[in-house]
């Protein structure tokens, strides 16, 4: 399980968030455009550093602590995660991108049908390609948290359908719990998520049921 | 006239002076000699002594500003610490110093009675007159030439890449060499490239610091400057072949940087 209460402060914006998320499951993050949704993503990542507060994860030394000064760096959380702008490394081939052993680079690859692409740079990729090969890396690193940062927005009804019932498949067999920035109910729904978190523009945002979450007004 | 056609002409006029003020001194030393004359005076030992050394100190020094040199850069470009812009202004400062107070400040640091000269000799190092302060010499010059466009290059990388890497499990060391470098390759060439012409060229500082021994220290630059006195029709042809290096070297790193602005990343 990944517990957070976390409180941060990015360009001069608070964000204050409260929320949990069992292994196998998925808690969605909505709220207006800048609102801190992927800043949120990126505290849990250990890429920018909370004001206060703590993150946790079940099994494990806290991620964060403010209390103690204690900090896990990224490369060291055992995460996933798809960056809205996918982030892939221009100069790699799509299977050197997801950084993992061959057959599983391989594996992967072909369950988000990209085998044919796998000798091709990200540049020569359409947007719905390289989304799936920015998933793909994600999943790669068996992670023990995946965050998703609007992962199948580039995709087609179709091919966002093949996605998630891949990665709900992952998440589900390996337990990892997720954080997923929506914007959509439909495809936080078909990710299963039973919950999310709302960010507003103040206020401390804390776990409401789904479909509160699409329909409350904003702060 | 109007004025803006008067503007036009005279910029155009501007751009012939400026192309022919430095074409004709080229051209003037290719066509010095005739391509036989100057193939029989590459072949005098001493022409051929002084361009191996040319060859030889340039690479081991590329080697040395490439290796450390880029790591420099990435810190440089990526942390910010105190001191980072003293730094960065003494690591670009032989860029504009006089090669000779250049030479100068390298005999007071490394020469017989410099700073180090005690501990040069405690562990067996001589410098000055030797190959290897050839070598010194043109990395204290070439250096910042790779480092700046290096570290321009490094803060110009998609600051997400560095995240995604880190979200792979690369450590820093590891984001520098497999994601970093690989992804700023072509500009990290062309300012290698830039820095082995720098090289090639340099004069003053090795003069003043290694000095002009045929077949140790007497590079190409300091075989022409010999040759001026005796042997011009040898000076011409070995700076004929600088003048074709030079070029060579110029239009790769044109090339590279075009690549690499091309590649977006």
């Amino acid at each position: 399980m990944l517990e957070f209460n976390i409180t941060g402060e990015v360009g001069g914006l608070e964000i204050k968030a409260v929320g949990s998320v069992e292994g196998g499951q998925c808690l969605a993050v909505t709220g207006p455009s800048g609102c801190g949704k992927t800043s949120l993503l990126r505290m849990l990542a250990g890429l920018s550093r909370p004001s206060s507060g703590r993150i946790s994860i079940t099994g494990g030394d806290p991620w964060f602590d403010s209390e103690t000064g204690a900090q896990v760096r990224t490369e060291d959380r055992g995460i996933g995660f798809v960056f809205q702008d996918l982030n892939l490394f221009p100069r790699m081939t799509v299977l050197r991108n997801l950084g993992a052993a061959p057959e599983r680079a391989a594996d992967l690859l072909e369950a988000v049908g990209l085998s044919d692409r796998a000798g091709s740079r990200p540049a020569n990729l359409s947007g719905g390609e390289a989304q799936r090969a920015a998933i793909a890396r994600a999943l790669a690193q068996m992670p023990d948290v995946l965050l998703l940062d609007e992962p199948f927005a580039a995709l087609d009804d179709q091919t966002a359908d093949q996605c998630i019932e891949l990665v709900r498949l992952q998440i589900a067999a390996n337990a990892i719990p997720t954080v997923m920035v929506a914007h959509d109910l439909r495809t936080a729904q078909a990710m299963g998520c039973e919950s999310a978190l709302r960010l507003g523009i103040t206020g401390i945002a804390t776990m409401v049921p789904l479909a509160e979450a699409f329909t409350a007004p904003s702060h | 006239m109007t004025s803006r056609r008067l503007t036009s002409a005279a910029m155009w006029a501007a751009l012939t002076v400026s192309f022919a003020f430095v074409t004709i001194p080229i051209v003037a030393i290719l066509t010095a000699n005739s391509p036989a004359a100057l193939l029989d005076q590459l072949s005098d030992p001493a022409a051929v002594d002084a361009l191996l050394l040319s060859l030889e100190c340039s690479v081991i020094a590329l080697v040395l500003v490439v290796g450390l040199g880029t790591p420099t850069a990435w810190l440089l470009a990526t942390r910010r610490f105190r001191g980072r812009s003293l730094a960065i202004t003494v690591i670009e400062l032989p860029l504009v110093l006089p090669p000779a107070v250049a030479g100068l400040g390298l005999l007071a640091a490394f020469g017989p009675l410099g700073w180090l000269g005690g501990a040069e000799d405690a562990v067996g190092i001589r410098l000055v007159l030797e190959t290897a302060g050839v070598v010194v010499a043109l990395v204290f010059v070439s250096a910042p030439f790779h480092i700046r466009q290096a570290q321009a290059a490094f803060e110009a990388m998609n600051p997400g890449l560095r995240d995604a890497a880190r979200t792979i499990g690369l450590n820093d060391a590891a984001v520098f060499m497999k994601v970093a470098v690989p992804t700023v390759a072509p500009a990290l060439a062309a300012g290698a490239t830039l820095a082995w012409a720098r090289a090639l060229g340099e004069f003053g500082a090795t003069l003043m610091f290694a000095g002009s021994l045929r077949g140790v220290t007497q590079t190409a630059p300091l075989a022409i400057y010999e040759g001026f006195g005796s042997n011009l029709a040898g000076a011409q042809a070995l700076a004929a072949v600088l003048v074709a290096a030079s070029a060579v070297l110029l239009v790769t790193t044109r090339l590279l940087t075009r690549r690499w602005e091309a590649s977006g990343a």
